[in-house]
């Protein structure tokens, strides 16, 4: 069932997810924790937001629940439901029920695509009661310690019949997440791929270019995922304008011409050959 | 709302003829695009490669190098006025400051470093500061490597002469033009320009579409050229109305064309007239928005009505009905079903109290969630241009076809439970883009909505962007649903005065893209249509649309029309606003005191 969804993240991380700071956000982030304050993050597809809320649960110590929010999230997928077993009825915890019983993080991710009336359970628990309400059970839990409600969504990209109430908005503090400086991009790609920081700045500049775009041409940018997407291809020992198109170009436009277009763009900015670093271009070569 | 208009209006002269689109370019226009920071063109010429601000014009074998070169030097505010002035009159002057701005863009350590070798930048450049400090040191003698000659070259008096002009925005001025489409402003009647327009373009008509007519406009009608010298070009649309040129839309090259302004005697301010709409025009030749161009007037449905003479058609399609039932559904969870995804609990519940008291127990114990809400708004809207007058070959006319097609599609719609409009639309120039209401969404179904169809009579042109964007309007702001539809029942043939060929195609087609940005789908129908499927493309561009030759071959492509109309209408396919870390980056590598 939809509870499946949830997941015990710190199980299967093994170091501490790598995350560098760019402006005040992890100051923000902990003491907002401190302070049982729960923390609104917004910012664009595939600039980090995920991975900041895995980095501050490793750096508090506190387990973290994930949820990733969808159409048809109910408050019961949320709080918990009865279940039948053996003609019985089981009343099984929800991953909310669960982070708030044990003082876990909860993640709400791309919060705004829940149902409406599944951000009003969250509303006890984000001001200063702290306490979460169970219908079905008729009994309201506080929250343990160390709980903490973290929500994260991306404003380009959901309806306008879809937005966050005033009312949760309110609750929350807002934490403001976007891509990062170049110097720090790629810093954060050669950690997370492995490839040198020469073809790390050419990923960057690549990215630099595409951001700069007007929106007709394409509808989202390449994020902070894509390049280390690509530098993991290239890694893997991809040719690197192969990587580039693979991971940049075509996942971002279905139309021919602009898939065409950021090759030709990709052609500019990334070398053809992962050992040419700084080796002219074939068009040099070839005029 | 009273507001004093000051007209300047312009027209465009030109004794070069339209050119078509050269694609050989196309995947350069990205990488153009991207370094500029906004939508810039790249063409072919003879000679150097230079730029206009709007269009790159290339060369040679090096067309990356060009593309590169002159697409860094227009996103990064190396060619504002306050250089352009100081190079003015010397090529040598604008070749140096062309190496020294490359230099500087592509400086090592920067953003754009990488492109040094690319481009090829010579040795021993010395790096500038800012563009004033190039500007200084291009003037001045001291030793320079010579700049690449495949490079091209700066044109200062033609760039100069489009930023006076106002239809080049420096690099800062993008933003600007972004938000230059308006919706639907209120317009505020009395600014006179339509007379002048109509001066104009009766004077259009003749041969004399040259140097020589624009001079003698200005002399004789006191005309000048229009003073708006702002950085960011001066197109803020409050503040002016911009009059058009009919007929010919001329590609400005090499500086043949020739821009003249005229100041309008504007000033009255009046009330604004309800039910007058003013929207914005795709240009596609500068490749950006003519703002509070067309002017669209929803007119009561009488004026273009003919009277009752016939027995009126139902529109009742119950094939079609069955056809559309999927479409725009929203899912709904149903309870106490046999089958489902998760217990509904009060139903176990029961089955087990049922149980264990001996009684036979319902085994329907499920919930289910399936799509039966259903969630959709729908406005059709009708072209009732005189070209519909031909006969068609299904019998006769296109015009009778099409408003079958349109009153069975509405019907249907309406039969299956979703909000539903219809409008009528026709035109006689931009000024005069008719709109008149079929059914309005809080109208209930009635006899009189088949009557009003039938008693439609066709006449006048097809402004087709203008409608477009006011249905989107319409829907936009008169429903709430989560999905929403434009079905366009058209020729496919947009023709207006001043609005032709490829330009209308384009601005038609922009207006579509325009919609499905603001999450509505487009359906676009080409019923009993001549025009052949490639021009029906160029309209219509990506929206869904087919060219059926009558009501039979509709039914059988209503539903998978329908479905990818509403697909491409997803709410999360919103567009984002425009990334601030790119514009952090813009300005940080421009740099320099201006």
């Amino acid at each position: 069932m939809k509870t499946e969804a949830a997941k015990w993240a710190n199980a299967h991380l093994s170091g501490s997810p790598y995350y560098v700071a760019n402006g005040s956000e992890e100051t923000i982030f902990l003491a907002a924790a401190t302070q049982g304050l729960p923390v609104m993050l917004k910012g664009p597809t595939g600039c980090g937001k995920t991975r900041f809320v895995e980095a501050m649960a490793h750096r508090l110590g506190r387990p973290l629940v994930t949820v990733a929010c969808h159409d048809d999230l109910t408050a019961a997928d949320l709080v918990g439901r009865h279940l039948l077993k053996g003609g019985e009825t089981v009343w099984v915890d929800g991953p909310l029920t669960r982070a708030v019983r044990e003082g876990a993080m909860c993640y709400l991710d791309e919060v705004v695509e829940a149902r409406q009336d599944t951000t009003v359970v969250l509303h006890p628990l984000a001001d200063h009661r702290r306490e979460l309400y169970i219908e079905r059970l008729g009994l309201s839990l506080r929250a343990a310690d160390g709980f903490m409600l973290v929500v994260s969504y991306n404003p380009g990209y959901q309806s306008v019949l879809k937005d966050l109430k005033d009312s949760t908005r309110q609750r929350m503090v807002g934490i403001d997440l976007n891509y990062l400086p170049a110097a720090v991009e790629e810093q954060v790609i050669v950690h997370e791929s492995g490839i040198s920081l020469g073809m790390a700045q050419a990923l960057v500049a690549l990215a630099t270019a595409i951001r700069r775009l007007d929106s007709d041409t394409v509808r989202e940018v390449a994020s902070t995922r894509t390049l280390v997407s690509a530098a993991r291809l290239i890694a893997a020992g991809v040719a690197p304008r192969d990587a580039a198109v693979a991971a940049v170009a075509v996942p971002l436009s279905d139309e021919v011409s602009t898939v065409e277009g950021l090759s030709e763009l990709i052609d500019v900015f990334v070398p053809m050959e992962s050992a040419a670093r700084s080796g002219r271009s074939a068009e040099h070569l070839s005029a | 709302m009273t507001r004093v208009i000051s007209a300047p209006l312009r027209c465009r002269i030109s004794a070069t003829a339209p050119e078509e689109k050269d694609d050989r370019f196309a995947r350069h226009e990205v990488v153009a695009s991207a370094l500029a920071g906004r939508s810039i063109r790249v063409a072919g010429c003879d000679g150097a490669a230079y730029t206009d601000g709007h269009t790159i014009f290339v060369s040679g074998s090096r067309v990356r190098t060009q593309v590169i070169v002159h697409g860094l030097l227009i996103g990064h505010g190396s060619l504002v006025a306050e250089a352009l002035t100081g190079l003015k009159g010397s090529p040598a002057h604008a070749s140096r400051y062309l190496l020294l701005e490359a230099n500087r863009l592509c400086a090592p350590g920067g953003v754009w470093a990488r492109l040094r070798d690319t481009i090829g930048v010579p040795p021993n450049v010395p790096v500038c500061d800012s563009t004033r400090q190039a500007v200084d040191l291009a003037v001045a003698g001291d030793r320079l490597p010579p700049t690449p000659t495949e490079w091209g070259v700066i044109r200062p008096g033609l760039l100069l002469r489009a930023i006076e002009d106002g239809l080049v925005l420096d690099a800062g001025g993008s933003a600007a033009r972004r938000t230059s489409v308006e919706e639907g402003e209120v317009l505020d009647p009395g600014d006179g320009s339509e007379n002048l327009d109509a001066i104009l373009r009766a004077l259009s008509l003749g041969p004399l579409t040259g140097l020589g007519l624009g001079r003698m406009l200005r002399k004789r009608l006191g005309l000048r050229r229009r003073a708006t010298k702002s950085p960011s070009g001066g197109m803020s649309a409050g503040e002016q109305i911009v009059g058009g040129w009919s007929g010919q839309i001329a590609r400005r090259v090499g500086g043949s064309g020739l821009e003249v302004s005229l100041r309008g005697r504007g000033g009255a301010a009046v009330a604004p007239e309800s039910g007058r709409f003013r929207y914005a025009e795709w240009d596609r030749v500068s490749g950006s928005y003519r703002p509070r161009w067309c002017t669209v007037a929803e007119v009561p449905s009488e004026s273009l009505n003919r009277p009752l003479d016939e027995p009126t058609m139902s529109g009742r399609d119950l094939v079609m009905r069955r056809r559309l039932a999927k479409a725009g559904l929203k899912s709904q969870t149903l309870l106490r079903q046999a089958i489902g995804d998760d217990l509904d609990l009060d139903a176990v519940i029961r089955n087990q109290i049922d149980a264990a008291s001996g009684a036979s127990p319902d085994e329907k114990v499920y919930a289910a969630t399936r799509p039966r809400q259903r969630d959709l708004s729908c406005l059709v809207l009708l072209d009732i241009s005189g070209s519909g007058r031909d006969p068609s070959p299904a019998g006769g006319s296109v015009f009778d076809r099409q408003r079958e097609g349109a009153l069975c599609v509405l019907d249907s719609l309406n039969a299956i439970g979703a909000r539903t409009a219809a409008y009528a639309f026709r035109s006689a120039g931009r000024h005069s883009v008719q709109v008149s209401t079929i059914k309005g969404f809080n109208e209930a179904w009635s006899n009189s909505v088949p009557q009003r169809v039938h008693q439609l009579q066709p006449g006048g042109y097809t402004r087709l962007g203008a409608a477009i964007r006011h249905a989107a309007r319409l829907l936009a702001a008169e429903t709430a649903t989560a999905r929403k539809l434009l079905v366009v029942v058209s020729d496919g043939f947009p023709y207006d005065t001043g609005y032709e060929g490829e330009y209308a195609a384009a601005d038609s087609r922009r207006a579509l893209a325009e919609a499905r940005h603001q999450s509505i789908g487009c359906v676009c129908i080409a019923l009993a249509s001549p025009a052949p499927d490639s021009s029906l493309v160029n309209v219509f561009g990506s929206a869904a649309y087919a060219r059926v030759p009558d009501l039979s071959t509709l039914r059988a492509v209503v539903p998978r029309l329908f479905l990818h109309g509403l697909r491409t209408s997803d709410p999360r396919l919103r567009v984002s606003q425009r990334r601030d870390a790119a514009l952090r980056v813009g300005q940080a590598a421009r740099g320099g005191p201006w």
